[in-house]
């Protein structure tokens, strides 16, 4: 069988390794420095373990690492990929494209490079092999960039990019994130946030769901006081459930959710998180 | 000096937004608008440029209907506009695009002189809203053998004197943490959606818009051969899109008016999702 690389910064998700395992024996890695030298890396494993797949969890840092990784390689690069299977030259992948309103499958000839969108599942981990690989130096890597300052996150609560609930909260919260913190704790889900109110500093940067920021897919969203902008719907639309509380019934997260409850966001949530702790006992 | 700003055309996001018989996106002049984040990519070249006392061009690749967005980016002040337009370069992929769009920054670059350094910076949006994919910047970095910091929130350029070439330094937030990275010019950078808002027009930069000459390249001029062989146009493209289809409408929502906080609670207790995060 075919070897695969999957890769990430911090740790590889489960799901990424499962899709892995779907094409082949899975090589994962976790690289650190810069870009250039993460790539760098990742291109000797491929060579050395004969992986003419690499496997990236979507991100800004898979973006960037992807992208030098498939011109080192010489590879085809599909981004936002939810699966993907072998072909008799090379990997299909299916995604989703204009905002998760058309189905689409991207073929690959030769050696590809795959930024794969979450998936909500919670299977097996499959076998892999895990390489330890020392950061490449500067004279493999060629002209890079000079790191003169990096602070990795704080993981406050649950990480969000892997949580299987996540309860959301937007500008119809009136700067109260409260309710929402409390019925995130209650239900063991992690905290999201639209752009508006990230920009509106009522929470970090690392909050935010959405194109620029953390693109989610649990078993179970909520959004409350989110109207649904396109910057935000794609960063969650993956959500196998999801419930939205807003005042306005129109709102388009509110025409997209399994269940669309009318009403005060903050007072609902707050009401919410006493029961759900009642029931949890 | 030269810098360069990438651009690029998209549907407007609330139009009808469609996937062509070729399975490619069908773009109309009509609905047609300069990707949002690209107006921050171009201020910022705007502000490069005056930092690094470079002229400023705006290079796109696509159908006719695509010379809007570079004449946008001459109305706020950018000097010269290059529009690559050839049927033969329709239909490549993020490698072939990008390498279509690094062959221009070295034409650029040749014509200014002045060595490796005719183009010093070449910035781009993070990503185009119609596609997702925020890896062609990247690409591009690779395809020239520059350094690449993608995601810029801020970016500060450091003119070079006798003791150091000029650099950017540039502030992001990504998966990896929140980064200050420096790379001496030339380099790639792409910025996102925060990093500033767009210069309105002056009237000098509409009078020269007015009689500024936008060029359009052909993959000839670049030295590109479309195919198999030189990776860039539909024949060249490694990644190929085979199927597309609208997906179903989503079944309408269950709406609860009254006792939202129960109901929730109800709907997650019998979906089985009340234990899901513990």
């Amino acid at each position: 069988m075919s070897a695969v690389v999957a890769a990430a910064h911090g740790e590889v998700p489960g799901d990424l390794a499962r899709l892995a395992a779907r094409l082949g024996d899975v090589h994962t890695v976790t690289p650190d420095g810069t870009s250039a030298q993460a790539a760098t890396a990742i291109v000797t494993l491929a060579r050395e373990v004969g992986a003419d797949v690499v496997l990236l969890p979507v991100s800004r840092w898979a973006s960037e690492v992807g992208a030098l990784v498939a011109h080192a390689l010489r590879a085809g690069i599909v981004a936002d990929a939810h699966t993907a299977r072998r072909t008799p030259d090379g990997v299909s992948a299916d995604k989703r494209e204009l905002g998760g309103t058309w189905d689409v499958t991207c073929d690959v000839r030769g050696a590809a490079v795959v930024l794969a969108a979450p998936v909500a599942d919670d299977g097996e981990v499959p076998d892999v092999v895990a390489h330890e690989v020392a950061v490449p130096d500067a004279a493999a890597v060629g002209r890079d960039v000079e790191v003169l300052a990096r602070t990795e996150h704080e993981r406050d609560g649950v990480a969000l990019a892997d949580a299987a609930a996540v309860v959301a909260g937007g500008r119809g919260l009136a700067g109260d994130l409260e309710p929402v913190r409390a019925l995130a704790d209650a239900l063991g889900a992690a905290v999201g946030a639209t752009r508006d109110i990230v920009e509106e500093d009522w929470i970090g940067h690392e909050a935010m769901v959405g194109q620029t920021g953390t693109m989610i897919a649990p078993r179970l969203y909520i959004g409350a006081g989110i109207s649904g902008a396109p910057h935000h719907m794609l960063g969650m639309r993956a959500a196998e459930v999801i419930v939205a509380v807003n005042t306005d019934p129109d709102a388009p997260l509110m025409q997209t959710a399994d269940l669309a409850i009318v009403g005060d966001a903050g007072e609902i949530l707050t009401r919410a998180a006493e029961l759900v702790r009642a029931r949890r006992g | 000096m030269r810098v360069v700003v990438l651009v690029k055309q998209v549907p407007d996001i609330v139009s009808d937004r469609r996937l062509g018989d070729d399975h490619r996106l069908v773009r109309t002049e009509r609905d047609a608008v300069l990707n949002e984040i690209d107006e921050g990519a171009l201020e910022t070249a705007l502000r490069a440029g005056d930092a690094l006392g470079a002229t400023v061009v705006a290079v796109t690749m696509g159908p006719p209907s695509a010379a809007g967005v570079v004449r946008k980016a001459l109305q706020v002040g950018a000097s010269l506009g290059v529009h690559v337009l050839d049927d033969a370069l329709a239909g490549s992929d993020a490698v072939g695009t990008a390498r279509v769009l690094a062959a221009a920054v070295r034409l650029l670059a040749q014509e200014e002189g002045d060595g490796d350094g005719g183009v010093g910076l070449v910035v781009a949006g993070m990503a185009a809203l119609d596609g997702l994919s925020s890896v062609v910047p990247a690409l591009v970095a690779a395809e020239l053998g520059w350094p690449v910091a993608s995601f810029a929130d801020s970016v500060e350029i450091t003119p070079g004197d006798e003791s150091q070439g000029a650099a950017v330094t540039v502030s992001r937030d990504t998966d990896a943490g929140e980064e200050t990275l420096r790379a001496t010019l030339p380099a790639v950078v792409s910025v996102t959606d925060t990093i500033a808002s767009l210069r309105v027009p002056s009237f000098q930069t509409m009078l020269a818009a007015r009689k500024a000459t936008l060029r359009v390249l052909t993959a000839a001029d670049l030295g590109l051969e479309p195919g198999e062989r030189g990776g860039v146009g539909a024949a060249g493209a490694r990644a190929v899109v085979t199927q597309a289809a609208p997906r179903p409408p989503r079944p309408a929502p269950e709406v609860v008016t009254r006792d939202g906080a129960a109901a929730l609670v109800d709907f997650l207790a019998a979906r089985g999702l009340l234990e899901v995060g513990a």
